[in-house]
């Protein structure tokens, strides 16, 4: 057997090549829009103005080309507006996206073209990005035209080639999403996106809405394709078992913050940050036996109102006075390994 | 010892314009008072559609076409609606999988509950808020006295689901049926959902039956797991002993397929093909197209074979037999 994981990753500061994506200090804000009448009663001081979501509040890392990067975190934690932002689906609103060690503000034409097409995105229901009216022969060969890739002539071969590379019977080509089962529909919307030649995917949720079974094939069919196209992953998802499986190292997220990050496998032996010590005690694993959850501890904050100082420590059964005025740095805690937590120096 | 809830033969079926549904094709299930019994299966095994049966909830085109139902030795295919409601909420409660089934978004909690209550007993209304608040109090709901006040879009995916346990616990059943409540939820949340139930479970003294996709969940909670493969439970056992050493091909299937743990990184043993349409079974074995140790006998239908005291699996060729004793 083949362990992906134990695949040779060049670390990112020791290679001499860049990271393949890099995000530094990247923040996504949201903000209600305020209607006229909100906005003349916000001018004369009679309300205050909305709230501002900070789904990704300063966030730092970095991907090698070739690498699996994992991003895990409970709901409303920005970890899928993160992926978007990488994937150019959404524009941040602060901080620096770095692909292939240049800034976006020194993309030339072609480097810009580059970066949108080469990191394209997997959602976890492929039903909501295929239009139910197009066939999905249409559908995966539809950007390569019109990118230019390929003539309107050698646009079936490339889209027959593309379903055989995914598992899927090139004579389906003239089907609509509706006759498909949700594993192959996900394998639809793998195609598509491979149809652009990417060099990085980001899967968001990718596998969650599948059954055990399909999912199995789905997860076996990106690692196959990481194999043989040397892609890059950013791999967000809930689910621990599948981050740990397909990633080489993972970063943890709380309330948009990047509260560990680290190797997949010392971080999931080794947690150093309380939160990932919860949520890797939390998920139940098979052949665990039974079991007696324990009980309910601390509020669980909203992202409109973030608690002063670490965001965790609400919940964090090890908190102590610092914590509640003094949000923690991420902060090297061994090598390759990083954690937002002053226990870390208390040690 | 004489079974809280007995299945026997169950069968539901939609007819459909395309063919008959055999949702639900023969099932037997037995659940002992105050014992936990979990439900494995993946999406269209049917393990939904049986605990909608029971309630006498599924929904024409839906019909059970045979078997029984026996609660408490009453048997509930074919009883009068007015029985079946009755027992719903006050002996039998069920909490979904999306707890907006069993909350309305246009009224209070508050509103809801004591109607809740006094659909089944002559309580005064201040008497039934006092116990609505008691109930949510025992889920974990922080100042119950005031959210009681809250329509359910003020809580989070969690806290409403706490609410529908709160709700489904009114009336202390003597059977809770739960069909996927935390499927929805974060690991976190779904750990302290866990700890609830397990706590008011043991309380009580109430039998649950716990429908799940999620093999690791089941194991943490269940005496007893079933798993259920095209409308029908293809193993039966204690739940450590189905994880530990799988007697059916379907159930090893799926516990190859998960992902993590030793062989992280390595490929995983997927089981081949997808779940069968459940217009078209084949004759015989329903898993036999995907197993991977299907011989020519599988073609005719499966016997029950005991693998153990209490271990069961429907298969010509379990994997595991039962030792010499």
């Amino acid at each position: 057997m083949r362990g992906l994981a134990t695949a040779p990753v060049p670390a990112p500061q020791a290679a001499a090549a860049p990271p393949h994506l890099e995000v530094r200090g990247v923040t996504k804000h949201f903000v209600r829009r305020p209607d006229i009448v909100e906005r003349v009663a916000i001018a004369l001081g009679l309300v205050e103005p909305p709230p501002v979501l900070r789904a990704v509040d300063g966030v730092s890392f970095a991907v090698a080309r070739g690498e699996a990067l994992g991003l895990v975190g409970e709901s409303g934690c920005g970890k899928s507006t993160l992926g978007r932002i990488l994937a150019g689906v959404h524009a941040k609103t602060g901080g620096d996206f770095l692909f292939e060690g240049v800034e976006e503000a020194g993309w030339d034409a072609a480097r810009a073209n580059r970066a949108r097409l080469e990191v394209q995105m997997i959602f976890q229901d492929p039903m909501s990005s295929l239009n139910p009216r197009k066939r999905i022969g249409a559908a995966i060969g539809e950007a390569p035209v019109a990118h230019g890739l390929v003539s309107r002539r050698e646009r079936d071969d490339l889209v027959a080639g593309l379903m055989r590379e995914v598992g899927l019977d090139p004579s389906y080509v003239r089907r609509f999403p509706h006759q498909f089962s949700g594993g192959q529909r996900q394998r639809i919307g793998i195609a598509r996106a491979l149809a652009v030649s990417p060099a990085a995917l980001v899967c968001d949720e990718a596998v969650a809405a599948l059954d055990v079974s399909i999912q199995a094939q789905i997860l076996n069919l990106f690692m196959d394709l990481r194999e043989r196209r040397g892609l890059t992953y950013l791999f967000i998802s809930h689910d621990l078992g599948v981050v740990e499986h397909l990633t080489d190292r993972v970063a943890i997220m709380y309330l948009g913050r990047i509260v560990e990050i680290g190797p997949t496998r010392e971080i999931f032996a080794r947690p150093a940050h309380p939160y990932t010590s919860a949520l890797l005690a939390e998920a139940p694993r098979v052949g665990q036996g039974r079991r007696v959850y324990a009980p309910l501890t601390g509020e669980i904050p909203s992202p409109l109102a973030p608690p002063p100082g670490c965001a965790f420590h609400t919940r964090c059964p090890r908190a102590f006075a610092r914590c509640r005025e003094e949000a923690p740095a991420l902060k090297d805690v061994a090598p390759g390994r990083a954690a937002a937590c002053h226990l870390d120096d208390r040690a | 010892m004489s079974a809280l809830l007995e299945i026997t033969g169950l069968r539901t079926h939609f007819n459909t314009r395309a063919g008959v549904v055999r949702a639900v094709d023969g099932l037997d299930l037995r659940v002992a008072a105050g014992e936990i019994v979990g439900i494995v299966g993946e999406s269209g095994s049917g393990k939904s559609v049986a605990s909608f049966s029971v309630l006498g909830l599924v929904d024409p085109p839906g019909r059970i076409v045979a078997g029984s139902i026996r609660f408490r030795g009453e048997e509930l295919v074919g009883a009068d609606p007015a029985r079946l409601r009755r027992l719903r909420g006050r002996e039998i409660a069920m909490i979904f999988q999306d707890p907006l089934m069993t909350l309305t978004p246009v009224l209070r909690i508050e509103t809801q509950m004591v109607e809740a209550i006094r659909a089944h007993e002559r309580v005064s209304a201040k008497a039934a808020r006092v116990r609505a608040i008691e109930a949510l109090a025992r889920v974990g709901i922080p100042a119950p006295a005031e959210r009681i006040r809250a329509y359910p879009h003020q809580f989070s995916g969690g806290m409403r689901q706490r609410v529908a346990i709160a709700i489904a616990l009114l009336h202390s059943p003597a059977l809770i049926l739960a069909d996927e409540p935390t499927t929805a939820l974060d690991v976190t949340i779904q750990g302290q959902i866990l700890y609830e139930m397990q706590r008011l479970v043991a309380e009580t003294g109430a039998a649950l039956v716990w429908v799940s996709h999620d093999l690791a969940v089941v194991e943490s909670l269940a005496d007893r797991v079933c798993v259920m493969y095209a409308g029908r439970i293809v193993e039966e056992g204690p739940a450590a002993r189905v994880v530990a050493a799988p007697a059916h091909p379907y159930t090893r299937g799926l516990l190859d397929s998960l992902p993590g743990g030793a062989l992280a990184g390595a490929r995983l043993r997927q089981i081949p093909g997808m779940t069968p349409s459940l217009l078209d079974l084949p004759p015989g074995c329903p898993f036999a197209p995907r197993c991977p140790i299907a011989a020519p006998a599988c073609a005719s239908e499966p016997p029950i074979v005991a693998i153990a005291p209490g271990r069961t699996a429907r298969c010509h060729a379990p994997l595991v037999r039962e030792e010499a004793a």
